[in-house]
């Protein structure tokens, strides 16, 4: 070595501590939720039913940014090999995980809780499944099915679903905020009206219910404690994919602190999720909040503010079908089946039906996905369940209001 | 041939409980549960998962309309708490894990005991069935068991007693003599 080259070295460590780079720079104030043990069962920072009476297991000022490590929708033990065989044996209970609650600092009831999503960085692992009894077209894809994708801050790509690469859309299937105790009453009493109507509506289920303390068979509250699969107008499991990184959205807050929650991610979904799940995943989510004072008399549901995030989703090639409120006599979907009326099954049209409409559009681009790109017809299904999106055509022209299937053509580029 | 028949509409009559009530968010997983045997096993043993694959191809080779199918846990906790709470009612185990399963001992103590009772032993594990499973169905299972080309074994029979419906075919009783239950 030089004498010169040795005397610039020993400069260079001598400033190192200063100006080696920049990651001992900081300005946030973190407030960081990880996760604990394996399952949501084993994790003090996790519950999986709504309740106010659930402790805050952390506290954020508004302009924090919260970090917060979150499990999979169904808490489950699926992995990259994992079969139809795993899916028989899920415990359904335990569905859905979500981590918080966060108690922000000032808020209370009647604000709203505007929420910024930072960032989503996702497991390298998510699944796709059919359950038997839950999808879109619950009545024909019967049987469970399971799709393992390979996941990075690009793409998603799965043996099971040949020459198919799902873009990076990351959004929060379930967030949102605690209830309180008139929401609690009130909602669940409608869901009961429901149920008794012949509805699908459940009641709170005690068994797996998170924390066990508040919602279990012993729990304080366990007639009351809310199950977390319908959204509601505390936010809860939206599955809303516009809802991506850099949106902000409003919730609003029933209890002081809001009890602010995140749960169920999702890699990439379509508008609808027709087969029931997304790619669902782990992930660490970063967001930011801030309190706007009042406003909780304006905005009684969640709303979104966003940007470019909508039109940077929209695909580049597509292939779009038209469904209509059509159907083949004597079929009665399972989504009229409660309707108990003597007229559905002999009816070939609907009349403003955009359900049945989104049922009609939805076989058609299954049945163009097993033609023109020759995967089976369960492929299919997955694959609009992370890549098509149903949009509303219009709900004027009577009797056939219009739902189309869009199919991001981009996902088979090589 | 077993009445295949039978054994069908005794599995639709209930013989897999369902788990949830009338109201459920997923009532065909509910329907799928009691259409179909299901074969529990999980991933901390490989072995329960081939030896529930090759149960599922002898039973529905001799007994079709069971439409058995392999159920595969992730752990043999998960499967306590599937029996306990109904949502499945026969599971392929090693023979010391059947019988912690069982006394509800070490890391199956959360579910506590289970009645469990035994279908048919193998080499190093059991077939293992809650004791509601009904008589007539255990007599069906062990006999579509029985005219498979899996080995069985009788080692170690007094530690986990049969079901009745299995003593009841070995003993002989025709099938047509059991009471429906």
């Amino acid at each position: 070595m030089t004498r010169t080259a040795l005397l610039f070295g020993v400069v260079a460590l001598a400033v190192a501590p200063a100006h080696a780079d920049t990651t001992d720079q900081t300005w946030m104030t973190k407030v960081v939720i990880e996760k604990q043990g394996d399952h949501c069962a084993d994790d003090p920072n996790c519950f999986n039913r709504y309740h106010p009476a659930i402790p805050p297991v952390a506290r954020a000022n508004p302009g924090d940014v919260i970090v917060l490590h979150a499990r999979d929708a169904l808490d489950s033990d699926l992995t990259l090999d994992s079969v139809a065989a795993d899916l028989a044996a899920v415990d359904l209970n335990l569905v859905h995980p979500m981590t918080g609650p966060v108690f922000i600092e000032g808020a209370k009831r009647g604000d709203v809780l505007a929420v910024t999503l930072m960032d989503i960085v996702p497991d390298e692992y998510g699944y796709t499944v059919i359950a038997p009894g839950f999808g879109f077209l619950r009545d024909i894809f019967t049987e469970p099915y399971v799709v393992n994708w390979r996941l990075s801050r690009t793409h998603a790509e799965s043996d099971g679903m040949p020459g198919v690469k799902i873009p990076y859309e990351a959004f929060l299937g379930s967030v949102g905020v605690l209830p309180g105790e008139e929401e609690v009453t009130a909602w669940k009493a409608r869901e009961a009206a429901l149920a008794a109507a012949g509805g699908v509506a459940l009641p709170p289920q005690p068994v797996g219910a998170l924390p066990s303390a508040v919602c279990g068979p012993d729990g304080a509250h366990k007639d009351d404690c809310l199950r977390t699969v319908p959204p509601r107008e505390n936010g809860g499991n939206m599955d809303v994919q516009q809802m991506q990184i850099g949106t902000t959205m409003l919730f609003p807050c029933f209890i002081d602190g809001c009890g602010l929650f995140v749960g169920d991610v999702h890699y990439a979904q379509g508008d609808g999720e027709v087969g029931g799940t997304a790619i669902e995943m782990g992930a660490v989510v970063t967001l930011t909040t801030e309190i706007r004072p009042g406003q909780g008399e304006f905005v009684k549901a969640p709303a979104v503010e966003g940007g470019a995030q909508i039109r940077n989703m929209e695909p580049t090639k597509f292939y779009q079908t038209v469904g209509m409120p059509l159907k083949a006599a004597g079929e009665v979907p399972p989504s009229h089946t409660y309707l108990d009326a003597a007229e559905l099954p002999a009816l070939t049209n609907l009349s403003e039906d955009l359900t049945l409409a989104a049922r009609h559009a939805l076989i058609q681009m299954i049945e163009y996905i097993q033609r023109e790109h020759g995967l089976t017809a369960e492929q299919a299904y997955i694959l609009a369940s992370v890549a098509v999106d149903l949009r509303v055509g219009q709900v004027v022209d009577v009797p056939n209001y219009v739902i189309t299937a869009v199919l991001n053509e981009g996902v088979f580029d090589e | 041939m077993i009445s295949r028949r039978s054994f069908t509409v005794g599995l639709a009559a209930g013989a897999l409980a369902p788990a949830a009530g009338a109201h459920s968010l997923y009532p065909q997983w509910v329907a799928y549960r009691r259409k179909h045997l299901l074969i529990g096993c999980h991933r901390k043993d490989a072995e329960t998962f081939r030896l529930a694959e090759a149960l599922v191809a002898g039973i529905n080779h001799a007994l079709p309309t069971a439409k058995a199918r392999a159920a595969r846990a992730p752990h043999p906790e998960r499967l306590a708490s599937l029996i306990g709470t109904n949502q499945m009612e026969v599971a392929v185990l090693p023979l010391p894990e059947a019988l912690a399963m069982r006394d509800g001992t070490g890391s199956f103590a959360p579910y506590g005991k289970l009645d469990l009772t035994r279908i048919a032993t193998f080499e190093s594990h059991i077939l293992v069935a809650e004791a509601g499973f009904p008589d007539r169905h255990a007599w069906m299972l062990s006999a579509a068991i029985a005219e498979s080309d899996l080995a069985l074994s009788s080692a170690g029979t007094k530690s986990l007693p049969f079901h009745p419906g299995v003593i009841a075919r070995m003993d002989g009783t025709a099938l047509g003599d059991l009471a429906a239950n």
